[in-house]
């Protein structure tokens, strides 16, 4: 049988996620005995149009990256979305909170014009995707795990339960208790609660669970002294592109 | 073996022997107000000020994942069950605890015998360390009838003012006292003195439960449409936190995971949670209990009548986490007691 081919593909991010699969280190050369890679810009000069599974990072904001978009889509059999960008929006989407030509002339000045920009979307606004890889950065291990799911043709185990339960596993004491906003309770798992861990408050970044309780989280945020708006603007970090879900 | 005497200075050198032959847990101030139990080089138990460890002490016997085997399908299918235990001890255990692995006892050893909870659990020494006052707010240990306690443990320790009167129950129990720390042969003084402390204790652990605790399975059962489970139903985030603290809640995912050998894996088990909307989810897409509310009448009914009428013990030992743990204070007593009151009324209507 031959190995898939898989490709890798930026928009609007950082990279920080394919940087991830490149610190997979020793797993990266067991890795590449099961796949081809044929394209990945940020690991190797080679390119190829030939590929069977597509992971794209980033988000979609400018036109001519919804072109860009749909031929990987037309190209590949499996489209994964890699990390927040891809798979929510992600950071990008604070634009959202602006007028387009007002986000034009903060960042281009002069050359504004010749740089068309659109409200950030996830991929999956232009395309259809066949699985998520959330977070940011993307939890390695999720990423063997959906990898390895892909080559098996099973369904990967990827949590829906909100991040408390891996916190909690961990005995942190809930961040609540010491005055901070946190989005553990609404948010989706899989990141082994790593910045609840080191005593940040969750902002998101792997989206909400499918049927998160946000009436009673923001009883608790007042009963705790804080505001919504504090957990909204928390929430908007990563959440830009449906801050109605919040809301 | 009689009572014996440990003065309170000598524990840290228990606990430092113990390790010659033990792995030595116990419990440690994580952050101010905050315990659990961790790998301790001396006792760090901070004794008046205990509340209730974040996890229970079960995370040594049923860990929150565990590998259950490896197999190999090259050259041929060949699968070995994988059994990871150590000698342990568990130091500083307090009774509701006790009474909390009691329970995963019959648990693991009824219907079917759970081989890696047994081997661990016949590799730990249980060190117990009695309670004379309620440990916090939320403790309802003597409501479940788990306050007192006469089997579980290997010794059981109690301060009648700094030295422990300690029972000692098992021979495994006889062997490290006599090994690996001082003690003296309690007078009869001491035990006196003993006794008459664990009956004045009666009276500073309230029974906070409406009802005798035995009656609770008929109030569960006639409880489906009780309106507390449409008004937690909203409170509930449904974020398992209640379950994950539980001394008594054992259920577990089991899943493969494939090494990138694509040849060779595992098989695992993780802790799950029947407040998590995945729980009871079925392949076709059904879902048992498609709401929080119905899951959180599920665990009560777990706690307070299914295993209860099976088992014929409450399967809540008044530990109180789950209340201290849950973000929008949803309170096992209030909620019993709602059950209760709610089934009271509407029997006097009638």
């Amino acid at each position: 049988m031959s190995k898939p081919r898989v490709a890798f593909f930026s928009f609007s991010s950082c990279e920080g996620c394919q940087l991830v699969v490149l610190t997979l280190e020793e797993q990266l050369l067991e890795l590449v005995t099961l796949i081809d890679i044929a394209s990945f810009r940020e690991a190797m000069s080679e390119k190829s149009d030939d590929y069977d599974i597509a992971f794209v990072e980033g988000s979609i904001t400018r036109t001519s990256e919804i072109e860009r978009l749909r031929t990987i889509r037309e190209r590949a059999k499996i489209v994964i979305a890699l990390g927040a960008c891809a798979t929510i929006g992600g950071i990008n989407c604070l634009k959202n909170q602006f007028e387009m030509e007002e986000v034009q002339n903060i960042v281009y000045g002069k050359m504004a014009e010749k740089f068309d920009t659109i409200p950030t979307r996830p991929i999956e606004a232009v395309i259809k995707v066949d699985h998520w890889i959330h977070g940011c950065p993307i939890d390695k291990d999720e990423f063997i795990e959906v990898t390895k799911a892909l080559l098996l043709d099973k369904k990967p185990r990827i949590p829906a339960h909100p991040v408390c339960v891996e916190c909690q596993m961990r005995e942190n004491v809930c961040l609540f208790e010491k005055g901070m906003v946190c989005l553990g309770p609404v948010t989706r798992a899989g990141c082994k609660a790593i910045c609840p861990t080191y005593n940040d408050g969750c902002v998101g970044c792997r989206g909400l669970i499918e049927d998160p309780n946000l009436s009673s989280h923001k009883n608790l945020l007042n009963e705790h002294g804080l505001t919504v708006d504090e957990a909204i603007s928390q929430y908007m970090l990563f959440g830009g592109n449906s801050k109605e879900k919040y809301e | 073996m009689k009572d014996v005497l440990i003065k309170g200075k000598d524990l840290s050198a228990f606990c430092h022997n113990l390790q010659d032959s033990f792995i030595v847990y116990g419990v440690r101030e994580k952050e101010e107000g905050h315990f659990i139990f961790d790998e301790i080089d001396e006792f760090s138990d901070s004794l008046e000020k205990y509340k209730p460890t974040i996890l229970p002490p079960k995370k040594y016997l049923f860990p929150q994942q565990e590998t259950l085997l490896r197999f190999d399908t090259e050259p041929h299918l060949e699968i070995k069950s994988v059994v990871e235990s150590k000698k342990q001890v568990l130091f500083g255990v307090r009774p509701c605890d006790i009474h909390g692995i009691g329970l995963l006892d019959k648990i693991f050893t009824s219907d079917n015998e759970d081989s890696n909870y047994l081997r661990k659990r016949a590799d730990t020494l249980i060190i117990g360390m009695d309670c004379m006052e309620p440990c916090y707010e939320h403790a309802h240990c003597a409501s479940v009838g788990c306050l007192d306690i006469d089997d579980g443990y290997d010794i059981m320790m109690t301060d009648i003012g700094g030295v422990f009167f300690t029972t000692v129950k098992t021979p495994q129990g006889e062997e490290i006292v006599k090994k690996y720390v001082e003690y003296t042969i309690a007078g009869e003084e001491e035990s006196e003195r003993f006794l008459k402390l664990r009956s004045d204790r009666k009276g500073r652990f309230d029974n906070k439960i409406e009802t005798e605790v035995s009656n609770l399975p008929l109030f569960f059962k006639n409880a489906d449409n009780d309106p507390v489970w449409k008004e937690l139903d909203e409170r509930c985030l449904g974020c398992g936190r209640c379950n994950i603290v539980c001394p008594t809640c054992y259920c577990f995912d089991v899943y493969d995971c494939m090494d990138l050998t694509m040849t060779s894996g595992e098989r695992c088990r993780e802790w799950d949670a029947c407040t998590l909307k995945d729980f009871a989810a079925v392949s076709t897409g059904e879902n048992f209990r498609s709401t929080r509310g119905l899951r959180l009448r599920h665990r009560f009914n777990r706690k307070f009548n299914y295993l209860m009428t099976k088992y014929n013990t409450s399967f809540c030992v008044g530990c109180g986490r789950c209340t201290r743990s849950c973000p929008v204070n949803i309170d096992v007593i209030e909620t019993v007691n709602a059950v209760i009151n709610n089934h009271n009324n509407n029997h006097e209507r009638e």
